[in-house]
């Protein structure tokens, strides 16, 4: 007598549970990936606007200079110098290089020079870590 | 036997289906909310770097002209859209939220610039830039710029300004204000 031989079915149990642990998995990547290049980018936006402020704030004070020979050669035209140089610290490496020429006919100082220097080698940072380190 | 054996695994895999439903239901959750912290870091970002950028250009607008007046005009030229009031010394430029400059109807950010006269030879523009959901300034800078004592002695103060209007001054920022309301109309 042949015995009937029937080919047992793969069980089921635990396709699933490994289907959502690699899902899972997936989404967790995207959303670390996502969230790392998010604050990445806003480090990037905040260091810009803080840049930003720092030239601002070296150029308001070079336009107060100006201002202060502006006032004191319209008390004494006479003696006020031809041209006048100076700079002001941006940042630890960069300044802000002014030279001014004194200009008769509107009785002011003319901006000739208005140059940003870099005091120290600059180096571009290009890596992006997914990790983020706290400063 | 069989039967019983089938009930068994048909309840496991049941119990399993649920589980592993719940789990990425969880999952999932916190996913999303990462990706929502995301999605609202970037758009800060991105108002941080526009709002950085656009204060920036007018501050440098502002240094490149020699008086509030060539400032002001400069700017209803440079920004068709923009609502200056020569005689208040102040302008208003209106942004989308792509951070195109628009009508103020269709504004997302706003740009509030006032001129003053910091003191002799030196003028000063108070710059804020504003989310108008929030009323949340988003940057803020003073620029500033120095004048002949000349032309700062025909700088007006705060005060000067509001009392005293010149009838050029009345011609110069009417010519504007109708500028500004046929282009709206036209639109």
């Amino acid at each position: 007598m042949k015995r009937k031989h029937t080919a047992s079915r793969p069980s089921p149990f635990g396709f699933v549970l490994l289907l959502i642990v690699f899902l899972t998995l997936a989404f967790f990547t995207f959303a670390a990936i996502s969230l790392s290049t998010a604050i990445h980018d806003k480090n990037v936006s905040q260091s810009l606007s803080k840049h930003s402020t720092a030239y601002t704030a070296a150029a308001n004070q070079a336009e107060e200079t100006i201002a202060s020979f502006n006032c004191a050669a319209a008390s004494h035209p006479q003696s006020a110098a031809k041209t006048k140089h100076f700079s002001i610290k941006i940042s630890k490496t960069q300044t802000l290089q002014v030279t001014c020429r004194w200009d008769a006919d509107t009785a002011s100082y003319q901006t000739d020079v208005w140059k940003v220097e870099n005091t120290k080698d600059w180096q571009s940072e290009t890596h992006l870590p997914l990790i983020i380190e706290k400063q | 036997m069989k039967q019983v054996k089938r009930m068994d695994a048909a309840g496991l895999f049941l119990l399993e289906l649920i589980l592993s439903i719940l789990l990425f239901s969880l999952l999932a959750a916190v996913c999303v909310s990462i990706f929502a912290k995301a999605h609202m870091i970037s758009a800060s970002s991105a108002e941080l770097t526009a709002a950085s950028s656009e204060t920036e250009n007018v501050a440098e607008t502002f240094r490149s002209t020699d008086s509030e007046r060539s400032f002001l005009k400069t700017i209803s030229r440079l920004y068709p859209h923009a609502d200056v009031q020569l005689r208040q010394g102040q302008a208003q430029l209106y942004f989308n939220s792509e951070f195109a400059e628009c009508k103020k109807s269709n504004a997302a950010y706003k740009l509030n610039i006032t001129v003053y006269q910091e003191k002799s030879c030196l003028l000063a523009a108070a710059l804020t830039y504003v989310s108008c959901e929030t009323g949340k300034s988003i940057t803020k800078q003073t620029a500033e710029h120095a004048v002949s004592a000349s032309a700062s002695a025909k700088t007006p103060s705060y005060s000067e300004q509001d009392s005293a209007s010149s009838a050029d001054d009345d011609a110069d920022s009417s010519a504007v204000e109708t500028n500004q309301t046929a282009k709206e109309d036209a639109s």
